[in-house]
């Protein structure tokens, strides 16, 4: 087994296509801060400026389509126009510099968005408004900085605040990078089938540590990105708060940690977030026995969280939910459902479940095939 | 050491691609496999390999049969088979991939650096095997079989792309493994260079062995010339353009007389055995005929 190992990962990390994507994945992390800057990702006057706009079309709606609103437009205009001042209050707290204004408007925005969300905005259609999990993740989170006595990030500005919106991102890109590197990840021994075919080794074994290269590749490009990521950014600023909190949902209900604890959840999450699109990757080569129809069909199932988290919430069973990590971690699915299974630590255990399932049936597809 | 026990393998739509074959080779011999191309020299090294499974019969490596996953590893720790060029890791040097199939058959006797230097490869070794030449991949091959150091090697065309001076001393090699004990299975095309170091040849055709040829029994002596069998009494056309005679218990006298014609004609005749060549293109013109 060891020197089977020691082959998978040096064509792991020989492999050209492999050595791209990590160069690929690096630059991006160096090149993360001047370009989250220049399109202002994590500029809280920038963020608040987008938010008093949506709701001002909301608000406009109501104004131009309805003659003589009733109690309930009414109470959905109010609710609308409160929450214009709240992010007017943050952006010309922005604009003077008074974290208090800043602090004052982020914590009552956030109240109106809970309150917003439960009222269902009546007469508003259309709108991409705030979610109750928005306003949640938002209140949680300024409740804890006033509780800790921290300055609001208000801008990119070091290693932490520009973690704070790099993981997000990292979240979102992971199942695609796994599924990147892992593609090919049975069918390299058919690329290779008089090497191979007749090693004295235990099919499983073999599938064992094609896993444990795959899951560590990927693991070590996250740390890398981070690493590489927070190194430039801190060469610009320094460290800064990594005590900063952030929000997660961890089981039933969202959590406030703090931002380095968001990083290694993140980071255990890709042990198993791989562990599990290795195992999708074996039974996929199995059956499809091309790379790239692989690659696509494992893009295609990652796609459907993304495009329909409906789906991934109702079916909490399946590994949907687990890979689109970022809307477990902001809790996007868990969303008031109260479902163990939507939140990090039950999406987790789903994906392992999974993958116990599918190594169970490529061991399956492969003594059928040997038979 | 390897027996072939009355194997027998059809393909759908090809019955009787191996019929009947029998072999029992030992250790410390060097076994010929000569056949045209699509006569299932290598599928027969798949059989041996339990990569193909035979409809009847059984293959038996130490006097274990493939009987189950783990004899089947058991049999595979016991056995190397040539890899095929186009089957290199392309990004990984050829120390690495030696040094994975020393490791992964445990060889412990025979060290990787010593492989290299026996086989001149230290000036490119190091590099990856995508900016290998054709001959600098085949020879890496060959040394990926003596770095795992099998009782039992399988070689199919292992001289394939190689020129004269590595020929001669993948051939020389060869000979070094048979000093040691190994039994070395070797499909090949260039039957000159196969003669030079086989103790045994074996035949296959249609499906059967037709012809084992033990390289250490005497051969028969034949006249040989390229010309009209009639010119000569008693000689007849072994090949197409070939004629022979056997002279084995001719005197010397009546030999000379059966020469005069030829010289008489200026044509030119060897005496000797019969080469590998020569029973090659007797065997498999002949095939091709009644096809």
């Amino acid at each position: 087994m060891k020197a089977l190992l020691k082959l998978d990962w040096r064509a792991a990390t020989h492999s050209t296509r492999n050595v791209a994507a990590i160069i690929a994945f690096l630059l991006l992390a160096i090149l993360f801060v001047p370009v989250a800057r220049y399109q202002h990702v994590g500029d809280l006057a920038t963020v608040a400026t987008h938010a008093h706009d949506r709701l001002k079309v909301a608000a406009d709606d109501i104004q131009r389509y309805t003659d003589a609103p009733t109690p309930t437009l009414r109470r959905t205009a109010d609710l609308l126009n409160r929450q214009i001042q709240a992010q007017n209050a943050v952006i010309v707290g922005v604009k003077l510099g008074n974290a208090e204004d800043i602090r004052d408007g982020l914590l009552e925005g956030a109240k109106l968005e809970r309150q917003g969300a439960k009222t269902g905005y009546l007469g508003v259609v259309d709108a991409t408004l705030p979610t109750w999990t928005d306003g949640q993740r938002h209140l949680l989170a300024i409740q804890a900085l006033i509780h800790q006595k921290r300055p609001v990030h208000v801008t990119i500005q070091d290693a932490a605040s520009a973690m704070e919106q790099c993981l997000p991102l990292l979240a979102l890109a992971l199942p695609f990078l796994i599924m990147l590197l892992t593609a090919d990840l049975w069918l390299v021994n058919a690329a290779h089938p008089t090497v191979t075919a007749t090693l004295p080794v235990k099919l499983p074994t073999q599938a064992l540590t094609k896993v444990l290269t795959r899951v560590a590749l990927p693991l070590i490009i996250t740390v890398s990105i981070i690493g590489v990521g927070a190194l430039a950014a801190a060469l610009q600023g320094g460290l800064g708060d990594w005590q900063y909190p952030v929000v997660v949902a961890l089981g039933q209900r969202m959590i406030v940690v703090p931002l380095w604890a968001q990083t290694l959840l993140l980071l255990g999450f890709a042990v198993i977030e791989s562990l599990f699109v290795c195992a999708l990757m074996l039974v996929l080569n199995a059956w499809l026995r091309n790379v790239y129809w692989s690659f696509l069909a494992g893009a295609a199932i990652a796609a459907i969280p993304l495009a329909f988290p409906a789906v991934a919430r109702t079916l909490w069973f399946t590994p949907l939910a687990g890979l689109a990590p970022q809307s477990l971690f902001n809790g996007t699915f868990q969303n008031e459902a109260g479902n163990w299974a939507l939140g990090l630590a039950g999406g987790a255990g789903v994906l392992l479940v999974w993958t116990g399932l599918m190594i169970a049936l490529f061991a399956q597809i492969v003594d059928r095939r040997q038979a | 050491m390897l027996e072939l026990d009355h194997i027998h393998l059809d393909f759908p739509g090809k019955p009787n691609v191996l019929a009947d074959i029998d072999l029992h080779a030992t250790p410390g011999e060097i076994v010929g496999l000569v056949a045209p191309n699509g006569m299932g020299k290598t599928t027969l090294l798949k059989v041996i390999l339990n990569r193909l499974h035979p409809s009847a019969g059984r293959v038996t490596i130490a006097d274990h049969g493939y009987t189950s996953q783990a004899q089947t590893r058991k049999n595979h720790a016991l056995i190397c088979a040539f890899p095929d060029q186009s089957d290199l890791y392309d990004d990984l040097s050829g120390r690495a991939l030696m040094q994975f199939y020393a490791e992964c058959w445990q060889n412990k006797t025979k060290s990787v650096d010593e492989i290299i230097a026996t086989l001149h490869m230290a000036s490119y070794v190091d590099r990856p095997t995508r900016t290998y030449s054709l001959g600098m991949k085949q020879r890496l091959c060959f040394a990926l079989v003596v770095a795992a150091n099998t009782p039992v090697m399988l070689l199919d065309e292992v001289m394939n792309g190689l020129d004269p001076l590595n020929v001669a001393m993948i051939s020389e090699q060869l000979r070094v493994l048979r000093a040691e004990g190994k039994l070395i299975l070797i499909v090949s095309h260039m039957l000159n260079n196969l003669q030079t170091f086989v103790d045994r040849t074996i035949f296959l055709k249609d499906g059967h062995f037709v012809l084992d040829l033990d390289a250490h029994v005497e051969p028969a002596h034949y006249l040989k010339f390229s010309g009209d069998p009639a010119l000569v009494p008693g000689a007849a056309a072994y090949t197409d353009g070939l004629a022979v005679l056997p002279v084995a218990d001719l005197p010397l006298a009546t030999l000379v007389e059966r020469l005069t014609p030829l010289y008489a004609a200026g044509l030119a005749f060897t005496v000797g055995p019969l080469t590998l060549e020569e029973q090659f293109n007797h065997f498999y013109a002949q095939t091709d005929e009644r096809v």
